[in-house]
Order: C-alpha cells, then sequence, then structure tokens
C-alpha cells in the first residue's frame, strides 16, 4: 500500500514544509456548544435521538470537546428482516477528545467509543494539522485505530472481532481571497469479521438461511476526494466537491457534493445543498448467486446502486453577547434521500423469490433541529 | 492483507512522531525559500467568513454523513468515520 520509498519522500517533504518560518499563527476551533434532536425514517427503519457536541479552551492552547449520540432504532431493512430477531435497538456513541496548539500546529487527539446491543466499537483517532506559507496552505494527516466487537441478539455464543485502521493526510490551499480549495486522501484497512451477522444469501432462489453470506477477512479501500469553496459578493458561498473511492473487493464509486449558503438580513442563514452517489458492486456481490461460492454477500450497500440527496437549513442567529454566550442560534435541515438499486431485489422471505433480480428502491427523510451557541 | 495493515502503521506511527518533533522544536532544516502570501491579512474578511468553512456545521455534518456511510460501500477522505452501524 505504502512503500518505504514513499514514506520516506512523505517524511522529507513534511519536514521540509514545517521549515519554513511563518508570520500568522494557527489558532484553536470555537468554544461552541450544540444540542439537538435528530430523525431518520426511510426503506422500513426509523431512527431517532438526541445529540451533543461542547468544546471547551483553556490558556490559549489546549481544547477539550465532548460529545453524544444516541440513535433509537425500530424497524429493519429488507435484507436484514428476515435474519434480525430484535426490530428494536438502541445505539450510544460518545466521543472525548482533545488539541494542543503549539505556534502553527494543531495536535488532536481523541477517543470515539460506540455500543449498541450487538455492537460495540471502539476508536482512537490522532491527527496533526499545520498552518504554512502565511496561513495560505494547511496541511493535515492523521490516523485512526479501532477495534470492534460483532455479537448477534439471538445468539450469546456468538463473538466475532473486527480492527479498523485509516491513515488520511490532505492539503487545503487558499486560491484567491475569495477561493478555497482542499485535496485529501485515506486509506483504510479492515480486517476481521466483515459481513452482517444476519443477512441471508439465495443460491438459485433457495435462502441459505440468516447469518449465509461470507465476506474475505480483510478490505483495503482508498478514497481521494477534491473540494472547493467560493465567496461571493452578496454574501453568499458555494462549495463543490467530488470523490473517487476504490477497494479490494471491487467496489468503486464516486460522490459529487454541492452546497450554497446565503445570508439572509442580519439574523439569517440559509444552506440548500444536494448530493450524487454512484458505486459498482462487489465482485462476491449477488442477489440471487448460481452456485454455492467461497464468498457471497447480498448486503444492499455492497450492490450497483445509485443515491441521491436534496436538502436545506435554516439558521436563525438569536442573540450577540448576553451574560456567558456571545452568540447562540437555532437551526431546522431536512433532507431527501433517493435509493435506486440495480441489481438488489429487496425480497425479504423464500415466498417472494419470483422478485429476484429485480431492482429496488427506497426514499428516506432526515430531519435535524438543534440549538447551537458560541462562548 | 494483515502484512499490508503492519506496514502502514508502522509509517504512520513514524510519521506522526516527526511531526510532533518538527512541530514541538525549533528544528528547521533549510531547504524550500520563503514564500509570500498573495492574498494579504487584510484581504481575508470574505476566507474568515463562517459560511467559507467545509464544516462550519460540525454536528449536522457529522450526523449526515453518518446517515450515508451507514448505507453506502464507501468511506473516507475527509468524509466522517468511526463508531458503530446501528443497522444490524
Amino acid at each position: 500500500m505504502i512503500k518505504t520509498t514513499h514514506t520516506i519522500y512523505l517524511v522529507i517533504f513534511i519536514l521540509s514544509i514545517f521549515s519554513i518560518q511563518n508570520t500568522w499563527a494557527e489558532v484553536l476551533p470555537e468554544e461552541r456548544a450544540d444540542i439537538g434532536y435528530h430523525y431518520y425514517d426511510g426503506g422500513g427503519v426509523e431512527v431517532d435521538g438526541a445529540t451533543m457536541l461542547v468544546r471547551k479552551n483553556f490558556a490559549g492552547k489546549y481544547s477539550v470537546y465532548g460529545g453524544y449520540h444516541h440513535d433509537s432504532i425500530s424497524g429493519a431493512s429488507p435484507d436484514v428482516l428476515a435474519g434480525a430477531s430484535k426490530y428494536e435497538e438502541d445505539r450510544d456513541e460518545y466521543t472525548l477528545g482533545g488539541t494542543y496548539l503549539r505556534d502553527n500546529t494543531l495536535m488532536d487527539l481523541s477517543y470515539t467509543y460506540s455500543e449498541e446491543d450487538d455492537y460495540e466499537s471502539n476508536m482512537v483517532s490522532f491527527d496533526i494539522s499545520h498552518e504554512m506559507f502565511g496561513a495560505m496552505t494547511k496541511m493535515n494527516i492523521g490516523a485512526s485505530i479501532g477495534s470492534d466487537d460483532v455479537e448477534r441478539v439471538d445468539l450469546d455464543s456468538f463473538a466475532e472481532d473486527l480492527d479498523r485502521y485509516s491513515f488520511r493526510a490532505g492539503i487545503s490551499q487558499v486560491i484567491t481571497k475569495s477561493f478555497v480549495m482542499a485535496f485529501d486522501y485515506e486509506a483504510t484497512v479492515e480486517e476481521g469479521f466483515l459481513n452482517n451477522p444476519y443477512r441471508f444469501v439465495f443460491v438459485n432462489g433457495v435462502s441459505l438461511g440468516s447469518g449465509s453470506e461470507e465476506y474475505p477477512d480483510t478490505r483495503t479501500g482508498q478514497a481521494y476526494s477534491l473540494k472547493g469553496i467560493k465567496y461571493w459578493q452578496h454574501r453568499a458561498s458555494t462549495s463543490l466537491g467530488y470523490r473517487f473511492y476504490r477497494d479490494t473487493w471491487d467496489v468503486r464509486s464516486s460522490t459529487v457534493d454541492l452546497n450554497y449558503s446565503q445570508y439572509i438580513g442580519n439574523q439569517w442563514v440559509v444552506d440548500v445543498y444536494g448530493r450524487y452517489y454512484t458505486q459498482d458492486k462487489a465482485d462476491f456481490y449477488s442477489d440471487n448467486f448460481s452456485s454455492r461460492l467461497r464468498y457471497m454477500a447480498r448486503d444492499k450497500e455492497l450492490s450497483s446502486f445509485d443515491s441521491f440527496a436534496v436538502g436545506g437549513r435554516l439558521r436563525y442567529d438569536l442573540f450577540k453577547d448576553y451574560k456567558l454566550l456571545r452568540t447562540a442560534s437555532l437551526n431546522l435541515a431536512i433532507e431527501y434521500l433517493d435509493f435506486d438499486y440495480d441489481d438488489y431485489s429487496g425480497i425479504e422471505s423464500v415466498t417472494d423469490v419470483g422478485s429476484l433480480g429485480s431492482g429496488y428502491s427506497f426514499d428516506a427523510t432526515t430531519i435535524q433541529f438543534y440549538f447551537s451557541s458560541w462562548f | 492483507m494483515l502484512k499490508k495493515a503492519t506496514k502502514v502503521l508502522p509509517a504512520i506511527f513514524i510519521i506522526s512522531i516527526l511531526i510532533s518533533v518538527s512541530a514541538c522544536s525549533s528544528f528547521r532544516l533549510p531547504s524550500l525559500p520563503n514564500i509570500e502570501p498573495w492574498v494579504a491579512p487584510y484581504e481575508r474578511e470574505y476566507l474568515a467568513d463562517p459560511i467559507m468553512s467545509f464544516n462550519k456545521d460540525p454536528l449536522s455534518n457529522k450526523y449526515r454523513q453518518h446517515v450515508f456511510n451507514t448505507r453506502e460501500g464507501a468511506r473516507g477522505a475527509g468524509y466522517a468515520h468511526g463508531g458503530g452501524c446501528g443497522c444490524n
């Protein structure tokens, strides 16, 4: 993946860049607190819950932050429905992190823990960003190491592990006084139990039963993204981004993101955004296999599909400089999503096998309502 | 694949250590020349505007990316990661 010589070049390049003196200093992220509610409804699944994120700075060079996110899930998507014995569950995610500022360098260490009835996830991330050339350029690199435990709610003896690693690097560049571009790269390595313990596969129209998927033990992916953001004189901005992803399972995808932000008066900000995603299936995916193979997947996330999303966000600034708060806002975001699968039929049981091989689609709506404050 | 993972991790570790050392000390290599910024500080009003941030709404963006991550095969490169799925 990364040859030794490439690593040496990267180290020399980074050290060379760090050798350049700067006249502007990096700053810590803003002190802010966000608390809100989120709701998702689509594809037979409803998810809602509370979410919050708080960041506080100390002594001008230290920053700590914490986050909490709760998902209350009911229902199950078709590919899971026939196997999952429990249609309701909760997921809690906790994040704790610290950031240290030294001259033009920010160092960030964070830990995320997520827990649900049949899945537990631990991840440690370390990121460094560095401003240079008079704050015209910002470089960042980072790594994450994660360890997950996979279980089944209906089978106490079932316990599997999954280890995850990622390495990322990026650069953000001021092009003009109103235009910024950024490039990011991320390599991911996953190793362990990668399939869903409930999903099932069909072979010649016959279901092999819950848990019959079989995936390789490893998956290595690489993602590249390029994005730009432009400020317009009428107090607006437009951002456009493209990401390409490919992995060792032969999944390839492209993502296009577009966002438009506009101030209205002194208290309103409106965001309108759209997203298009397209993906080619994994080489061991089939809705209905013609024979038993070593690896078999019927996870619709590994099939060929397109999706698009359109949404908007309204922000209303409540006040400025009230007691301890510098400013605060109320936010409402609504998004519509559509998923259109080419080679996944959405069949839930063996009584529907006549439809195997046909397409499947579903739409979904998300709503977020939250309060943000800066202090 | 395990060998690939074990090759990546030392590289990550070494790069992180070197950058940390470089950032936390006065160590400087006499290499690249000084490059003068072509956008002066007094010309950065637009760049400093909150709507010019790629991640101006961290809580909302994180949730949005999680919704996509759990329903798509791709991940990474400036997009949210980590945590469980809530989708079993």
